[in-house]
């Protein structure tokens, strides 16, 4: 009976879920600390959003495992991370504008980098393991510990420091509640790109193809529309996203490593999971849940922190295999 | 390259509207294709009325128009269908039948189909399959009259047409 009633109101259930979950910490904990850990916990999941839904849509499209997407994640830091120290001045500097700009140009030099780098990555070595996920699993691992010893030769091993914006720093008092700039900062980037994603997707018709390619992609490619090329261009934007979600959160961080696209790697299948593949609306729910999970259960318990996700996970996984939003919705 | 296809299971994009269906389908949108959109839907007034709806919610007969709608939005000399016929009403059937019939008039049609009144209503030329090769062949008319070859090879006796 359980299943039934899941199974015919299993979405809405699950948002009711998931409020009744997200205010349920309130009980453990005061007022301003449980709104800071909200906002800590919506920025970090846009940030995961960002990674999430360029393998949601490369799996769902493409039906390939992109396992490199966290290496991706970690150069578009560092790219951003180069862009700052040659603008140093302006980073620095006290002045909106500036802040801005340097800000801006380091987002667009790390996404036109590293969705080259997928262009490459895509064509060179993806393309001919379409079809085995073992193989896609293997070689994009592969292609990681390539990618990551490449910024290790070019940038050298040691973590290096990120510097934040001088006004993105600091605190805002709204109404005596303390909130991080830039966490407001991250929740605004990825509600925009939300915003972009969703806007190409429903009304272009290239959004339309690509829509119809996850639904079906041989039919698409059957009325004589050239999927390949579909493939490299979504690749390279699921690469561009996950090197604006490294820089952002190399920003957050304070900090820019080698290894950094690892942990953000698991969230995103994660998140890809839950949220169901092929959706980002999916990523975008799926990325707040981590997000605030992860937050709420970091404070209240600290050591289960780590694994309340895998624990949501694995519920979905129990009741809804096929993610809260499946394929094309 | 000219070719529509039309699958057995219709590859409607379910999650698509009717009119996002249609404009996938039409590789080149511009003045002359619009043209061609406007005298594909006058063959299919469901469709226009159903423009914004998702065609999975379309019914069985409607989601077929959609996909031969689909596959002669282009400019098609060859158009590949596999069994259309397959579980529609009878009703819809012959709608189905005087659409072929109509799209015979600028494209070549080769129709996979069991439905033998279906096949022999819009066929010019039958070629009769059986375990993968093409055993009798000719001229569609002559089938139709060919009582020993029917009941041989599509089990059809006098009494059931």
């Amino acid at each position: 009976m359980a299943e039934a009633m899941f199974r015919r109101w299993g979405r809405e259930l699950t948002i009711a879920g998931a409020i009744v979950l997200f205010l349920l910490p309130l009980i453990g904990i005061p007022g301003k600390t449980y709104l800071t850990l909200t906002i800590a916990g919506l920025a970090m999941g846009m940030l995961v959003f960002l990674v999430a839904s360029g393998v949601s849509i490369i799996f769902g499209l493409m039906d390939v495992l992109n396992f490199a997407h966290g290496a991706l994640f970690a150069w578009g830091a560092y790219v951003g991370f180069t862009v700052f120290k040659h603008l140093m001045k302006w980073v620095e500097a006290d002045s909106v504008l500036q802040n801005l700009a340097v800000f801006f140009l380091a987002i667009v030099a790390a996404m036109v980098v590293v969705a080259l780098l997928g262009i490459v990555l895509e064509r060179v070595i993806v393309r001919r393991v379409y079809g085995s996920h073992l193989f896609q699993i293997l070689i994009t691992f592969g292609a990681t510990i390539v990618l990551v010893e490449l910024i290790r030769v070019f940038w050298g091993p040691n973590d290096e420091v990120m510097t934040v914006p001088l006004t993105f720093y600091g605190n805002w008092d709204i109404f005596d509640i303390i909130v991080d700039r830039y966490r407001v900062i991250c929740i605004v980037i990825g509600l925009i790109v939300y915003g972009v994603i969703q806007l190409i997707l429903k009304k272009t018709k290239l959004g339309m193809i690509v829509r119809a390619g996850v639904e079906d992609r041989e039919m698409v490619q059957a009325m004589g529309h050239n999927i390949f090329l579909l493939f490299t261009g979504v690749f390279a934007v699921g690469a561009g996203l996950a090197a604006l979600g490294g820089l952002a959160m190399s920003i957050f961080s304070l900090q820019v490593y080698p290894d950094m696209g690892g942990t953000y790697l698991l969230f995103a299948f994660i998140v890809v999971i839950i949220g169901g593949l092929g959706s980002v609306t999916g990523s975008l729910v799926g990325a707040l849940i981590v997000g605030l999970a992860y937050n709420y259960v970091a404070y209240l318990v600290p050591w289960a922190a780590a694994g309340v996700n895998i624990m949501i996970m694995i519920i979905i996984l129990l009741i809804r295999p096929t993610g809260l939003f499946p394929a094309g919705k | 390259m000219g070719i529509g296809f039309v699958p057995e299971n219709m590859g409607i994009f379910a999650e698509l509207t009717v009119e996002e269906n249609m404009r996938v389908a039409m590789l080149v949108e511009d003045e002359t294709t619009d043209q061609r959109l406007e005298r594909t839907l006058d063959m299919f007034a469901d469709l226009r009325k159903f423009w914004k709806a998702k065609a999975g919610n379309l019914s069985g007969g409607q989601k077929q128009m959609l996909a031969i709608a689909r596959a002669i939005v282009n400019e098609t000399s060859l158009l590949l269908i596999d069994e259309p016929s397959k579980g529609l009403a009878p009703i819809l059937v012959d709608a189905l039948i005087e659409t072929i019939n109509q799209i015979k008039e600028h494209s070549v049609v080769v129709l996979v189909e069991q439905n033998f009144f279906m096949a022999s209503s819009v066929g010019d030329y039958y070629y009769i399959l059986d375990d993968g090769m093409v055993v009798h062949s000719g001229l569609m008319d002559k089938l139709v009259l060919d009582e020993e070859l029917k009941s041989k090879y599509l089990g059809i006796s006098k009494a059931e047409e």
